[in-house]
């Protein structure tokens, strides 16, 4: 995957029958790379486990975890930090700029961040114009420092409008649906896979 | 309504107020920025002094320390963003995310920078650049191409064009054609909408977190709301309800090269539908705003006949 300047990805999958393992896969760089999670849905030790489920290697001194699942504990030895809930957008942001600084300024020059999910994020803080700037903070730093940056969210908790509209702060958006196995489960869920889009980044 | 004026600023130097109790460290953050000559920087130790700043000039940065001698930087942001809702806020602070109490302010997104990491004051006039020109605090999506857009409108004399009764009489036609309480011609402009005409409200600049038109000027083709107030967008808007603003139709008005400068907007008090032949009426009524506007950019205003309206 190369990178001429920073990308920012919204993919969107269905919280019932997604694993976010498509999405983990986008996530794994190379071994001198940073990489920081956000998480809202689940906690960051479920994080870590479905990183290392798809193949990763966590790695503490290039890895961070903000958790605001109101469920996650703090762990020292894996550099999980947590923040009292998702509505808690101050300090998510502050947190995730700390510990992107320290990433940073610890020699590594390139950060992925995954970010699961923004649906949460939405369901709990109702003011768009907030989570507007929560986003171009997140985006933008992303963008500035050269990183990448993959958002999940759960395309059924908005409309196709509002998703639209949550796309300005992003280079590309991929849709990525359940399995057949899953469909039967679910009836009325089809399966689709795209391909991540993006406008013009070079990112795959 | 809003009754602030911002400077165009924003668009040549950046204006930064930087409020630390500690001397030192203002001076040092006024030599880092004092380097370049697209920002000037103004330093001050308390929120009440910065608040007074506030009132005499307006900025388009506010870098703060945590702990202030009569509050802290959340209270002093939340100031800045009553007044100026696209400043960027930059906590740039000795406190650790552990000291800061982030559970008060829950909405308060601001940039965070440690001065405990060294070498970080080199990196705050880069950083003061990235997200004032990057737009990377402002509370609503902004068009991929918004410098060009914005270089355009800049080509329109609109004070000019606010004058003239060409366009007061195109929002009377279509307030009567569509049956609607208000219509508006709005231009975006980089921090506010400001209407060029008005009609069924006393309306003339809009804060532009509050538009329905930035998220319109996004979308092809004619935008409807049928019912604000159950868009997820906007359904938390306080000010959107203050002006009873509970529909919203709106078409953009769109330069022949493509541009879109703002967008002629129907309003009305209750949920309400429109049909393909209304929208094909508004759009119609959107050509002609466009035809008048490029009209008077074409023509010197000293050279204005009477027939154009004046």
């Amino acid at each position: 995957m190369s990178q001429q300047v920073g990308s920012n990805i919204l993919v969107t999958e269905p919280t019932v029958g997604g694993t976010h393992k498509s999405v983990m896969k986008l996530l794994i760089g190379s071994g001198n790379e940073g990489l920081l999670f956000v998480t809202t849905s689940q906690t960051g030790r479920e994080t870590i486990d479905l990183f290392e489920d798809c193949g990763g290697r966590y790695t503490k001194n290039r890895m961070a975890v903000v958790d605001a699942s109101e469920e996650g504990r703090e762990s020292v030895p894996l550099n999980i930090r947590t923040v009292s809930r998702p509505s808690n957008l101050t300090g998510i942001n502050i947190l995730y700029s700390s510990l992107y600084e320290q990433l940073q300024s610890s020699g590594i020059a390139r950060v992925r961040t995954g970010f699961y999910d923004l649906s949460s994020l939405l369901t709990y803080n109702g003011d768009v114009r907030t989570i507007f700037r929560f986003l171009h903070t997140l985006t933008g730093r992303i963008k500035t420092s050269e990183g990448l940056g993959i958002f999940v969210i759960d395309p059924e908790t908005q409309s196709e409008q509002t998703l639209r509209s949550l796309m300005q702060p992003f280079d590309g958006r991929g849709d990525t649906q359940v399995s057949d196995e899953t469909a039967d489960r679910h009836p009325g869920r089809r399966r689709r896979h795209r391909g991540v889009r993006t406008h013009d980044q070079g990112v795959r | 309504m809003e009754t602030r004026i911002y400077s165009d600023m924003d668009r040549e130097t950046i204006a930064v107020l930087h409020v630390d109790g500690d001397r030192g460290v203002r001076e040092d953050v006024a030599e880092q920025i004092g380097e370049y000559s697209d920002m000037s920087v103004t330093g001050t130790r308390t929120i009440e002094r910065a608040t007074d700043r506030l009132a005499d000039d307006p900025v388009d940065c506010v870098i703060s320390e945590y702990d202030l001698s009569d509050g802290t930087a959340f209270d002093l942001f939340s100031r800045v963003r009553e007044q100026y809702p696209d400043a960027a806020c930059i906590l740039y602070t000795d406190a650790t995310f552990a000291e800061i109490d982030n559970e008060r302010s829950e909405e308060m997104v601001v940039e965070y920078l440690s001065k405990r990491i060294p070498g970080t004051e080199q990196r705050l006039p880069g950083l003061v650049r990235d997200i004032t020109r990057g737009r990377m605090q402002v509370g609503y999506p902004v068009p991929e191409n918004e410098d060009e857009r914005l270089d355009t409108v800049t080509e329109y004399d609109l004070d000019e064009f606010a004058s003239s009764p060409a366009f007061e009489r195109l929002a009377t036609l279509a307030r009567s054609h569509f049956g609607v309480n208000a219509v508006f011609i709005g231009i975006m402009k980089a921090h506010e909408e400001e209407l060029l005409a008005c009609r069924g409200a006393e309306w003339s600049v809009f804060d532009r977190q509050n538009t329905i038109c930035t998220y319109s000027m996004l979308e092809d083709g004619p935008t409807v709301i049928e019912d604000v107030q159950a868009d997820s967008r906007f359904e938390h808007n306080e000010r959107l309800e203050e002006l009873g603003i509970r529909s919203w139709a709106g078409v953009d008005l769109t330069t022949p090269e493509g541009t879109v400068l703002g967008e002629l907007c129907l309003i009305h008090d209750t949920p309400r539908t429109y049909d393909e032949a209304d929208l094909e009426d508004l759009r119609l009524f959107a050509e002609e705003v466009v035809e008048q506007l490029e009209l008077r950019r074409r023509i010197p205003p000293s050279e204005t006949t009477p027939e154009l309206g004046e």
